[in-house]
């Protein structure tokens, strides 16, 4: 527990302060120039993936893994995947043009003047989706090191990550990222390996991959921190308790939204119905796939590249450096199942990664590992949540709100510490939603607006600014529509229609895209040729 | 049943949306009159554009269609004096062509045009019929013809004529104003120019002496410099480029420092620390090395002793901020005001500024802060995207 805490408070001092002097560290300072030389693509590529690993991959993954299965496991696919399509159809050309944001995108490629505003209000409103789950992974984080309430691990990430960037902490200093990223892959790995070789292997427990339901190995008492429905799975009843005994033998019962499966339904990564439902799975991937070159923090990094073929090279490195964080989370996944089945209990699966080094290692040794963990989870989230509030408040400052460029740093700060307000309240009012769907419903936004956008405007000349306006405001808001119906119906997610509420990509973006072209078609473009060429035509070889 | 509801909740909120968007912007229901006058202030309107690009074939074929329709003729044609450039209508009833298609072959079968500085009416052959012909005047010179026809039935009338000298008038004024943007733009690279021949002789005289101090005593050295003197003048005369990525600038200011030092040995301290977030912003070429050459003149050239010059680069998300500071004499307010508007004789920072504000806008440019004794502070802001300039 102490250990925890120390771990991260230390991370967090270490983030303060290279927001601080690292910054100046991070430059290349010289008697005479090495500055001209550009960032090459590992760093470029490590920066990236420190910026995206964020709590649902850290936790979130994991977590969902031991609520649903294997099912879970197409969420890293599909957040891998998704810079394969950014590779292939977006990463040069938007770096030949030379566009810094989607909103700079939008109104040079559609010059109407309420293309910029569109676009900023929805890179607001998918950094303000994807900010909830940060701030939640926070306070899964602080109440399982802690045992504070939910709320206080909330209010008090969001209170230094908004005074940090406010304060002009935490920028998107390249190299500062690209540390970020190897902290993250230690501190995920390096407990994994070293529990995997302290337990010689996983563990072969008949509930991980037989026709076995989780069962408790020893007695024991659960204490929930409320009166809460729970599922007995031996007799199939429900009751609301506020604490269970079990004892040898007897099968964990099951929170309400949980179904209690053996191991054989729990590897499946693909089922009829429910979680591992084909229609859900799709839908995911189709967010992810598309979502991904959607994300405000993240299609910035991109301009540190030098030219388009850097950031083809660059994108190629994040895919091998995302894919060997996601080895992990199934990890994590596998020996929970195995070693923190009260967690189905309690229902808080989200802090699976934090609590299994403890309960697979009894002692000093398990502690030391909870800290590494707990300290990873914390720099995830909050270099995530840095970045998606820098770009909330440059979006403001820059895009929405215009005047004077030297103003615009007193504007830049108060508005990273209003723009905070609302992710911090929406993060307080779902604390039962897991962060990966929360998550899932940032990249469903982008994938509905800001993907279809992107793509036709690289590589579909006849796009109109109506046309690209009428796909985005639909996009958004059946997307935004469907979730919304989803959480006030309070829909199961083991029907196949209460999935697609929670994962409405694969209704909103044909949506969006059909939306685009038939009122594209209805006008003549105006004159694209420049601007084509401006995407298309490869850099000159320097001189 | 929730998929329904879903569904349902996302169409009924887009369509409202939509509706709201066409509710306040209702379609307006005009009379036949002033339906006209619409008709013929968007045609007026859509030929704007593309003639303010120039007379050229692409720009008047694409204006001819907007032009046809300005004047209700029954075929329309432009020239400029010699070729037709674009025509428009007039199905020939006796080729079964119409006047577009046909337009390359059309040079001889229209050589009884009127060739006249003046609105003229003149009957021409079968399928051409009545016409009416105006000059496109560009300051006080003819650059071609516009040519209405109206068809061997139907009589002229006055409004015909006074409409085609009109029409021919809008056009001459779109083109003129070509003419006025290409003159601004060899202004602009007039002064570009200019800021070249100004890099000083003094430079180039100080350089070659330092290379020929160090020929005898370290020939490898003096080689080396050489070729930078070679690279650096290249970068600076040659012509065509206008725009370069920040690392390019940097790099030949850099080409430019190592000459400096060659000449000022250990009293010149020059500092650099740029952001490698911004090395990728677009900077008219020629932007910082004035503004560094300016810091080594005042710097140390005036100076006794050990001087530090610092080229700061910090990225400020959407801008970046770019940072000369000098440690020499320094001036008061006023000067440094009279330096940026180029009032103080160099035309170095007026010109950068100038260059700045008219790429990006009023908010970017140069900022001199200046005390007197306490060295000077240049800086420059830039944005990290502007459309349509890019590095060449």
């Amino acid at each position: 527990m102490t250990l925890s805490i120390i771990a991260v408070i230390a991370v967090t001092g270490a983030a303060l302060g290279i927001g601080t002097y690292g910054v100046k560290l991070a430059r290349t300072t010289s008697d005479l120039f090495v500055a001209s030389r550009a960032v090459s693509p590992w760093w470029n590529a490590a920066a990236i993936s420190g910026e995206y690993l964020s709590a649902a991959s850290f936790l979130g993954v994991s977590g969902l893994m031991l609520k649903f299965g294997a099912s879970a496991l197409w969420l890293p696919v599909g957040f891998t995947a998704g810079y394969l399509t950014l590779l292939l159809f977006v990463a040069a050309p938007l770096r030949r043009f030379g566009s810094y944001t989607i909103p700079d995108f939008a109104e040079a490629r559609l010059p109407a003047p309420y293309m910029r505003l569109l676009a900023a209000g929805i890179v607001l409103l998918i950094s303000g989706c994807y900010l909830v789950p940060q701030l939640k992974g926070a306070g899964v984080t602080l109440r399982a090191i802690t045992d504070a309430p939910y709320w206080v691990g909330v209010a008090l990430v969001s209170l230094i990550v908004a005074l940090n960037v406010s304060l002009g902490g935490m920028r998107g200093v390249t190299y500062v990222q690209a540390f970020q990223y190897w902290v993250k892959v230690f501190a995920i790995a390096f407990p994994a390996l070293l529990l995997l070789i302290h337990l010689g292997g996983l563990p072969a427990r008949a509930a991980l991959f037989g026709e076995e339901i989780p069962r408790a190995d020893r007695a024991m008492v659960i204490e929930l921190d409320a009166p809460r429905p729970v599922t007995f799975p031996d007799t199939g009843e429900t009751r609301v308790v506020s604490r269970v005994e079990l004892a040898r033998g007897d099968a964990f019962p099951v929170a309400e939204g949980i179904d209690a499966q053996t191991g054989d339904e729990w590897s499946r990564p693909v089922a009829e119905s429910g979680r591992g439902s084909p229609i859900l799975i799709y839908s995911l991937l189709l967010a992810t796939f598309l979502g991904t070159m959607g994300l405000p923090h993240i299609l910035v990094r991109f301009y540190t590249n030098p030219d388009g073929s850097a950031a083809r090279r660059t994108t190629v490195r994040v895919l091998g450096l995302l894919g060997v964080f996601y080895l992990f989370p199934a990890v994590y996944g596998l020996l929970g199942r195995a070693f923190t089945p009260e967690l189905y209990v309690t229902g808080d699966t989200d802090s699976v990664v934090l609590r299994v080094p403890a309960a697979a290692w009894p002692g000093p040794m398990g502690d030391i590992l909870a800290a590494i963990v707990a300290a990873g989870a914390f720099a995830a989230f909050m270099s995530t949540a840095s970045g998606l509030l820098v770009s909330i408040a440059g979006t403001v400052s820059h895009d929405v709100v215009p005047g004077k460029a030297r103003k615009r740093r007193t504007r830049f700060r108060i508005v990273s510490v209003v723009g905070m307000l609302p992710p911090a309240l929406l993060a307080l009012a779902t604390p039962n939603v897991d962060i990966s769907v929360l998550v899932g419903w940032a990249f469903a936004l982008a994938a509905s607006t800001f993907c279809p956008l992107l793509l036709l405007g690289v590589w579909w000349p006849r796009l109109t600014a109506s046309g690209a306006a009428a796909g985005m405001l639909a996009g958004a808001t059946v997307a935004t529509g469907m979730i919304a119906a989803g959480l006030i119906g309070d829909v199961s997610q083991e029907t196949a229609a209460g999935a697609i509420l929670t994962q409405p990509a694969a209704v909103s973006v044909p949506i969006a895209f059909a939306a685009m072209i038939v009122i594209s078609l209805r006008r003549p473009p105006q004159n694209v040729s420049a601007v084509m060429a401006a995407l298309h035509v490869p850099e000159p070889v320097s001189p | 049943m929730d998929v329904l509801l879903g569904v349902l909740l996302g169409v009924v909120l887009s369509a409202s949306v939509f509706a709201v968007s066409r509710l306040l912007a209702p379609r307006r229901v005009l009379a036949p009159g002033e339906e006209g006058v619409r008709a013929a202030l968007h045609a007026a309107a859509a030929t704007l554009p593309h003639l303010r690009k120039g007379l050229t074939r692409e720009s008047a074929g694409k204006a001819i269609g907007h032009l046809h329709a300005l004047t209700q003729a029954a075929g329309v044609l432009i020239d400029d004096g010699e070729t037709v450039l674009a025509a428009d209508g007039l199905p020939a009833e006796t080729r079964h062509v119409s006047l577009k298609r046909d337009c390359p072959s059309l040079g001889n079968a229209l050589d009884w045009l009127p060739d006249s500085s003046r609105v003229e009416v003149h009957s021409g052959p079968a399928p051409f019929g009545n016409t009416v012909v105006a000059p496109l005047m560009v300051g006080g010179e003819r650059i071609g013809r516009l040519a209405a026809f109206y068809g061997p039935e139907r009589r002229l009338r006055p409004e015909d004529t006074r409409v085609v000298s009109e029409v021919a008038a809008l056009v001459s004024a779109q083109v003129e104003l070509s003419v006025l943007a290409e003159q601004e733009e060899r202004l602009a690279q007039a002064e570009l120019r200019a800021l070249r021949a100004q890099i000083s002789p003094h430079f180039i005289y100080n350089a070659l002496a330092a290379v020929a101090n160090s020929i005898h005593t370290k020939p490898e050295e003096a080689r080396e410099l050489l070729t930078e003197f070679a690279e650096f003048t290249r970068y600076a005369f040659r012509g065509n480029r206008s725009y370069v990525t920040l690392a390019d600038e940097l790099h030949y200011v850099e080409k430019y420092l190592r000459l400096e030092q060659a000449r000022f040995g250990d009293r010149l301290d020059v500092r650099v620390s740029v952001a490698p977030e911004v090395l990728t912003a677009v900077v008219p070429v020629l932007s910082m090395q004035p503004l560094v050459e300016n810091a080594v003149r005042h710097g140390v050239e005036k100076a006794v002793g050990p001087c530090r010059v610092e080229i700061l680069g910090a990225d400020l998300d959407t801008d970046v901020e770019l940072t000369v500071r000098d440690g020499g004499a320094g001036m008061d307010a006023e000067a440094a005001d009279a330096a940026l508007h180029g009032r103080a004789g160099g035309i170095g920072l007026a010109n950068v500024h100038a260059r700045l504000q008219s790429t990006f806008g009023p908010e970017y440019g140069l900022e001199v802060e200046s005390t007197p004794g306490q060295g000077t502070v240049v800086k420059m802001l830039v944005p990290k995207f502007r459309a349509g300039v890019r590095a060449a």
